[in-house]
């Protein structure tokens, strides 16, 4: 059976707050775990750049990812105003010339909106470089929070800025599917990464209606389980084509598309 | 003994079905509809479908219904699947606490219908898990040999009084979150830990580490979770190739066999 070249688009490296026994935290430990299950590449935030400052985070990511050829830095980012990063042109560019080509805005953790009044001019410039950008309302990395997206946000984000690849990426889907396919409908640049969509056939079914190019796999590692998204999407009933697309080769579209 | 060269694992990595081993997953639902969230590809049909792709051969069913709607509803479903694939479906009939008076003669009529445990979920049903409407429910599985299956038990001090109490029932505890019930389940003959949401890094290990296999079942929790989003953790955990064969039927034939319920 042909390897479907797994692509983690959610895990970190960097000590957490809420350690768990047996769980790890060192890139080593990372790259051993990806043996392990068989995943390929992955994207990788450093968990200081959620849980204290993208400042501290997104520097440590550079030095984890550095001659890793398989595992790639994502970024956190804020909005502009407090003057804690550099301006959004400048903090977009200094992020691609680093090699960075993917953003995360943690606003659940970091206590902002994803409105326009409040990320517009961050958005704009994540836009005209097509960075894809994980949007998460999670307080907490390890949590059993559900559904806290901000639908109509989301809504109006995807619409205000249509060039801009918007992924998903929280605890759990539970209770908003039927919203989730809805905004699927509305917005072609709306993206679901897979660790939080704990929902039978849910990947059979966003593939047959949606495509398979919507979905994006991801672990959740350190805190979850990765076997849990590897049977999901390696035992999918679908085809391999869309298998390897959710697998890893949405995330490498993405990924590729970035204006350099 | 740690395995990394685990058969288990291969299967899981080359993607292929379980052919050869034996599989029970306790921790179904049947009904396919759902308040709560869109359920696609769950009818009964269906559902036996997904156990055959994987290589299933037996579930222990209860009804959606029954958590946040008609629970004699609910289990007229289960019985109906039941009816349709007498060999795949070990029927389970789901009670609600606030229905307290009308519950042992609702277990009886499922009895009848041919259901043979009983699943509780009362804290979806706001009902105090360790309140006097649930004890028609132990009486009733006592009397008749029956397993019960509950989403929880409580503190684990109530499940050893339960299990003492009511020592010719089984009770299974339905959902993995941290090792909280290993010292009951290791103590007690009648009482055994369901894998269902054991869906954080190292949890499996961990509750092989905390509780012997054969005390361990598993369950998916299908069509809620993923069939093999519940099922990959095992075959991919660093336990024994051994231990992954009674977790995922071995434990479940023996338990089934020592109480197998009295169908009508």
């Amino acid at each position: 059976m042909e390897d479907l070249g797994f692509f983690d688009a959610h895990c970190y490296v960097g000590r957490y707050k809420t350690f768990r026994a047996g769980s790890f935290y060192t890139t080593e430990a990372l790259l051993e775990q990806m043996n392990h299950f068989g995943i390929a590449e992955a994207l990788v935030t450093h968990t200081m750049s959620r849980e204290l400052h993208p400042v501290d985070g997104n520097a440590a990511v550079l030095d984890e990812t550095r001659s890793r050829d398989n595992l790639h830095p994502s970024w956190s980012m804020l909005p502009p105003r407090s003057g804690e990063l550099p301006s959004p042109a400048a903090l977009v560019s200094e992020m691609i010339s680093n090699g960075v080509r993917a953003a995360r805005l943690f606003y659940g953790a970091y206590g902002f909106s994803i409105s326009e009044w409040c990320i517009g001019g961050l958005l704009d410039e994540l836009e005209k470089r097509r960075v894809p950008t994980f949007l998460d309302p999670d307080v907490e990395l390890d949590t059993w929070a559900e559904d806290r997206l901000d639908w109509d946000a989301v809504d109006a984000l995807c619409e205000g800025h249509p060039r801009l690849p918007v992924i998903l990426s929280q605890a759990r889907f539970r209770s908003s599917n039927r919203l989730l396919y809805q905004l699927l409908e509305r917005h072609s640049n709306l993206h679901i990464e897979l660790s939080g969509l704990w929902a039978h056939h849910a990947v059979e079914f966003i593939t047959r209606e949606f495509g398979a190019n919507r979905l994006l796999f991801g672990t959740r590692m350190p805190v979850r389980d990765p076997a849990c998204a590897i049977g999901q999407v390696a035992y999918a009933d679908i085809s391999e084509k869309d298998k390897r697309l959710i697998a890893g080769d949405n995330l490498r579209t993405l990924l590729g598309g970035v204006v350099l | 003994m740690r395995s990394l060269s685990s058969k288990f694992r291969r299967i899981a990595m080359l993607r292929e079905r379980l052919d050869g081993e034996y599989v029970v997953d306790c921790h179904t639902h049947i009904g396919g509809r759902s308040s709560i969230y869109h359920l696609p590809d769950s009818s009964t049909e269906d559902i036996v479908a997904e156990m055959d792709r994987i290589g299933v051969d037996l579930a222990i069913t209860f009804s959606f219904a029954g958590i946040t709607s008609d629970y004699a509803y609910g289990n007229d479903v289960a019985a109906e699947a039941v009816r349709m694939f007498p060999d795949r479906f070990i029927g389970f009939a789901l009670v609600n606490p606030h229905y307290h008076t009308e519950m042992d003669s609702e277990l009886e009529r499922c009895r009848q219908m041919g259901l043979r445990g009983i699943k509780l979920i009362s804290h979806y049903q706001k009902y105090p898990i360790e309140g006097p409407g649930l004890f028609p429910a132990f009486e009733y599985a006592h009397e008749h040999s029956w397993m019960i299956l509950s989403h929880d038990w409580g503190p684990p001090e109530y499940l050893d009084r339960l299990a003492a109490t009511f020592n010719n029932a089984c009770f299974i505890v339905g959902h993995y979150f941290a090792p909280t019930y290993a010292e009951v389940v290791t103590k007690r003959e009648n009482v055994y830990q369901c894998t269902c949401a054991a869906l954080n890094f190292g949890d499996v290990e961990a509750m092989v580490d905390s509780m012997p296999a054969d005390k361990i079942v598993f369950g998916s929790d299908m069509p809620d979770l993923p069939l093999m989003f519940s099922l990959a953790p095992i075959l991919f955990a660093r336990i024994s190739d051994s231990d992954k064969r009674k977790i995922i039927g071995g434990t479940a034939r023996s338990m089934i066999e020592r109480w197998p319920g009295n169908a009508a």
